[in-house]
């Protein structure tokens, strides 16, 4: 093995060479077949000759152990001729720039590259404040809301009317916890500035507790505007505060009252509630020009005004109308007896029920009309939660607001079927 | 002391403290700390919008987030008695605890599209406020600029080269040209057992310059080529250049320069640039190169936590290599694997401003053959390295980098289709505004970090164009790949050696993929 090399090694010079058989073990080690003899030095393990495979054979320097990488000098040719690519570099970034673009002097260049960041930094921004609104405005921005269709055999709304300052606050917070509770939507029905002598600006306190509820229970709570002063102006079927007013006035009172609601609530909605439940053509124009959606007045109204329309909710004059069909307090007898002025009688429990039950039967729109102002009894609390949880005993009932209802109908998210109805859930952001 | 005295002492003096204020004034880099903190505007607009529910949801995983981070941080620095406590798994725990609390308190409806929502939203932020800080904090300070000075170590530059005909006398040259002492350089091209003239091409070289070697052997694979060039490298430090790159004239000076600055260092990184930047594809990659390195890399480099030491120019030290036992045949990316073996025998592993050129697929369908070779690796070095995940003792790796390594591995290319799945849904719901408007916000995010990432590296501000294509498209061609890999890696698949075509080899070899790795073949 050891006879004279042909190229001494480049390390110490000598001529004495063996050779050596380099080979790879399983695990991937590579040495010479000596060294894996005693079991390989990575894995630990024998290194038998299956689990060998050979790489080479080397010449290894006995002298100094260097191994010789190449020893075929007579088998090579010329060098081949090589060509670098063109390769891009930090320097030449303005390339791309017309020559005459480019500033000669190096100040002028960095003023140059400077600018190009301040381009990107304000076109980066302008990208995003510019579609920011959209994403805000449509408020269905990835994942936002997942939304699927969900059964049930009836509608029902309840509309709380009255809300003004000072009066009975606490019955307010009551009756609105009672909806919180049983997680039932409910419009509020707010009036401006009562007998035009309370506005709204006068309690920030009540607008600010509002302004909590719209926050803390979004879609819950629909601020809608009821009339103006409350006052009876006319004896338009028996009472009316806008019907039978003139044109200007009713805009002018409706104006004057959105104005008072804007500033106290954060979100007003688009239904407006006229008191006393009476309403005229007029009114309906005068809504529709000021982009209201929907009037919300009382059925025994509407069924005469209108000639008796072939359902609850109708449209009419451009506007979705979704009249009261039951009123919690029972106004008859309020008018009849002579009892304490203060507290309305509301209507026994079962009337309540019997009322729901009918129009459940049929798949029916219910409306409920109640005034917070009477609950002022443990007893009255009892039987509003009483009624809810009556209703959802009885079956699957969409509880929404005045609001949601007319627009879930309008944009096709709420539909009747043929045997109830159906809506895109969840309705609250769904309608938003 | 006089009036006149003190008075010039104190005009010196705040001359003095005016001259370090100015310098310092001058050391900033404003347009990196323009373009850093532009982003405010696109994330204080999604905070805005935001509903209340997300916005605490966000910042209670920010928070959580923090903690983590900084108790990290206090545990690796400071206090390693307590390294067991509050790890990577105690963070998953936590993740999961935190999911539950959140839809308690009913900030988040549970769906998946609300949990894959939210996961964006929170990754988004997390990327660009900590990792872009870091990385915009780490450029800032110049941490990676090792100045290289004399002594230089001496060096054995290993080229691994099977079929590298016409590329690897390129690569060779460009070597014999880089600036660096020539005692101090030897080349050893391997040829795996070429089926073309890659032999001849190289041994010419070896024939014209004594510091230029070549061996050959029975073809093995890139891993048992490097393992046996290993055995003819006298040089201190090891550097492996891949046969299809050209390194820069400085490059071998740059990459050496960070073993001297740190004995703990035991792997250096280079930064990886595309040459043939003459179509669609190959400057998507570019920039995808460009945002990897700068932003995310320079973020890992301030732990020493470099997780890849690319294939195409790295620098080992040699006593590093030779205790780790050098590459192992058991996955398809021995450059990510060996630097986990480095990282896990308690070395740094650190960035250099070394450049090397390379080839970058030209088409579709190079780029697929490509990627599927390194996405089908990292999944199984992933797997294979997976003790680091369980085990604290590791440090930063186990706390920081693995974490974030396999959220991107494992749920971002299956949260992408979630997303996607959404989006049609959305566009065929009618709403198609939107969308655009999410788009375009997202895009404007993704921009300002790629201008970032190209401000910092001085690289073409042209590449911008393209970033659109990180969010649609490019993007989820990646994410695809990536599935399909970890499916075939799980499953299993006959795993060989895919390649890209070569431009620049006008004859085709006989077959696209080379004859390599029994690993999987079991």
């Amino acid at each position: 093995m050891t006879e004279p090399h042909p190229v001494p090694c480049p390390h110490c010079g000598s001529q004495s060479f063996v050779d050596e058989r380099i080979v790879e073990h399983e695990c991937g080690h590579v040495a010479s077949l000596e060294a894996v003899s005693d079991g390989c030095e990575k894995c630990g393990r024998s290194a038998v000759d299956e689990e060998l495979s050979p790489l080479q054979t080397i010449d290894r320097c006995l002298d100094c152990g260097h191994r010789l990488a190449w020893a075929e000098a007579e088998s090579t040719g010329p060098l081949p001729s090589v060509t670098f690519p063109t390769l891009p570099t930090p320097e030449d970034n303005l390339n791309w720039v017309p020559a005459r673009f480019v500033p000669e002097s190096r100040r002028a260049r960095q003023f140059f590259s400077t600018a190009l960041v301040v381009m990107v930094l304000v076109a980066g921004i302008a990208g995003a404040v510019s579609v920011t609104p959209m994403i805000d405005g449509e408020s269905v921005g990835p994942g936002e809301v997942d939304t699927s269709w969900e059964e049930y055999d009836s509608i029902v709304v309840f509309r709380n009317d009255d809300i003004q300052p000072w009066y009975n606050q606490e019955e307010l917070r009551a009756v609105n916890q009672v909806f919180l509770d049983e997680a039932v939507p409910v419009t509020l029905g707010i009036i401006p500035d009562t007998a035009g002598e309370t506005p709204l600006s006068d309690d920030p306190e009540l607008c600010s507790y509002l302004r909590s509820l719209e926050a803390d229970a979004p879609g819950q709570f629909e601020m809608a505007l009821h009339g103006y002063t409350h006052e009876q102006e006319t004896d338009f079927y028996d009472g009316s505060e806008f019907g039978d007013l003139s044109r200007e006035e009713q805009r002018e009172r409706l104006a004057d009252g959105e104005a008072l609601l804007a500033d106290c609530v954060e979100s007003p909605s688009s239904t407006f509630i006229p008191p006393m439940n009476t309403y005229d053509a007029t009114t309906v124009e005068a809504l529709d020009e000021a982009n209201y959606t929907t009037v919300s007045g009382g059925q025994w109204f509407t069924d005469q005004y209108y000639d008796s329309p072939n359902s609850t909710v109708f449209e009419a004059g451009g506007l979705t109308h979704v009249p009261e069909t039951q009123a919690f307090e029972d106004w008859s007898a309020y008018g009849e007896s002579d009892a304490d002025e203060e507290d309305v009688p509301f209507h026994d429990f079962e009337t309540l029920t019997d009322s729901f039950d009918d129009a459940h039967a049929e798949g029916d729109i219910h409306v409920v009309m109640l005034h917070y102002q009477y609950f002022t009894t443990e007893e009255r609390l009892d039987q509003l939660e009483s009624l809810i949880q009556h209703m959802n005993d009885e079956g699957d009932v969409a509880f929404v607001t005045v609001e949601q209802l007319s627009v879930g109908l309008e944009t096709g998210a709420i539909e009747e079927t043929d045997d109830g109805w159906r809506v895109l859930e969840p309705i609250a952001e769904v309608t938003r | 002391m006089s009036v006149g005295e003190s008075v010039s002492v104190t005009v010196s003096v705040a001359v003095g403290i005016w001259q370090t204020v100015w310098r310092g004034v001058w050391a900033v880099k404003w347009r990196s700390v323009a373009l850093f903190l532009s982003a405010l505007v696109p994330f204080g607009l999604l905070v805005d919008i935001m509903p209340a529910g997300t916005r605490y949801a966000v910042g209670l995983l920010g928070g959580l987030l923090a903690i983590y981070l900084g108790w990290s941080y206090y545990v690796v620095e400071r206090a390693p008695q307590y390294g067991g406590l509050f790890g990577a798994r105690a963070l998953a725990v936590g993740v999961v605890g935190y999911v539950v609390v959140i839809i308690a308190l009913g900030w988040l409806v549970p769906s998946p599209i609300a949990l894959v929502h939210l996961g964006a939203v929170v990754l988004i932020f997390i990327y660009y406020w900590f990792i872009a800080f870091i990385a915009f904090f780490h450029d800032q300070i110049g941490r990676s600029k090792y100045e290289p000075e004399p002594p230089y170590p001496s060096l054995t530059v290993l080229i691994p080269a099977y079929n590298e005909e016409g590329y690897v006398g390129r690569t060779i040259q460009a070597l014999l040209d880089a600036d660096y002492p020539t005692d101090s350089v030897e080349i050893v091209a391997i040829d795996d057992g070429s089926t073309d003239e890659t032999f001849a091409e190289a041994s010419a070289y070896a024939a014209a310059f004594e510091r230029v070697s070549v061996v050959t052997k029975a073809n093995g694979g890139k891993y048992s080529a490097l393992n046996y060039g290993l055995l003819f490298a006298d040089g201190d430090v090891i550097i492996t250049v891949d046969a299809d790159s050209i390194v820069d004239r400085d490059a071998l000076k740059y990459i050496v320069a960070p073993f001297d600055a740190d004995e703990t260092i035991g792997a250096v990184a280079s930064n990886v640039t595309i040459w043939n930047r003459n179509s669609l594809v190959t400057r998507c990659q570019q920039l995808e190169y460009t945002i990897g390195v700068n932003i995310y890399r320079r973020a890992l480099d301030y732990f020493g936590i470099v997780m890849v030491v690319p294939g195409c120019l790295g620098a080992y030290r040699r006593e590093v290599l030779t205790e780790v036992f050098a590459y192992d045949p058991d996955t398809l990316t021995e450059d990510f694997d060996v630097t986990m073996k480095v990282l896990r025998a308690g070395y740094r592993v650190s960035v250099s401003d070394a450049r090397v050129y390379t080839e970058a697929p030209a088409t579709w369908s190079d780029l697929y053959h490509q990627r599927l070779r390194w996405y089908r690796g990292n999944y199984m070095t992933i797997l294979k390295h997976w003790p680091i995940v369980t085990d604290p003792s590791y440090g930063y790796l186990n706390r920081i980098a693995l974490p974030f390594r396999l959220v991107e591995m494992f749920f971002l290319p299956f949260a992408s289709f979630v997303v996607l799945a959404y989006i049609g849904w959305l566009v065929l719901a009618g709403h198609l505004l939107t969308v655009l408007a999410v788009f375009v916000f997202f895009t404007s995010i993704v921009f300002l970090i790629a201008a970032l990432g190209i401000q910092i590296e001085g690289e073409d501000w042209r590449l911008l164009v393209y970033a659109p294509l990180l969010v649609v498209g490019y993007k989820q061609y990646h994410d695809a790949l990536n599935v399909k890999c970890l499916i075939d890696v799980l499953t299993d698949h006959d795993l060989v050696w895919t390649s890209a075509k070569r431009v620049e080899q006008t004859q085709p070899t006989e077959s696209e993929t080379a004859p390599v790795s029994d690993a999987t073949s079991d």
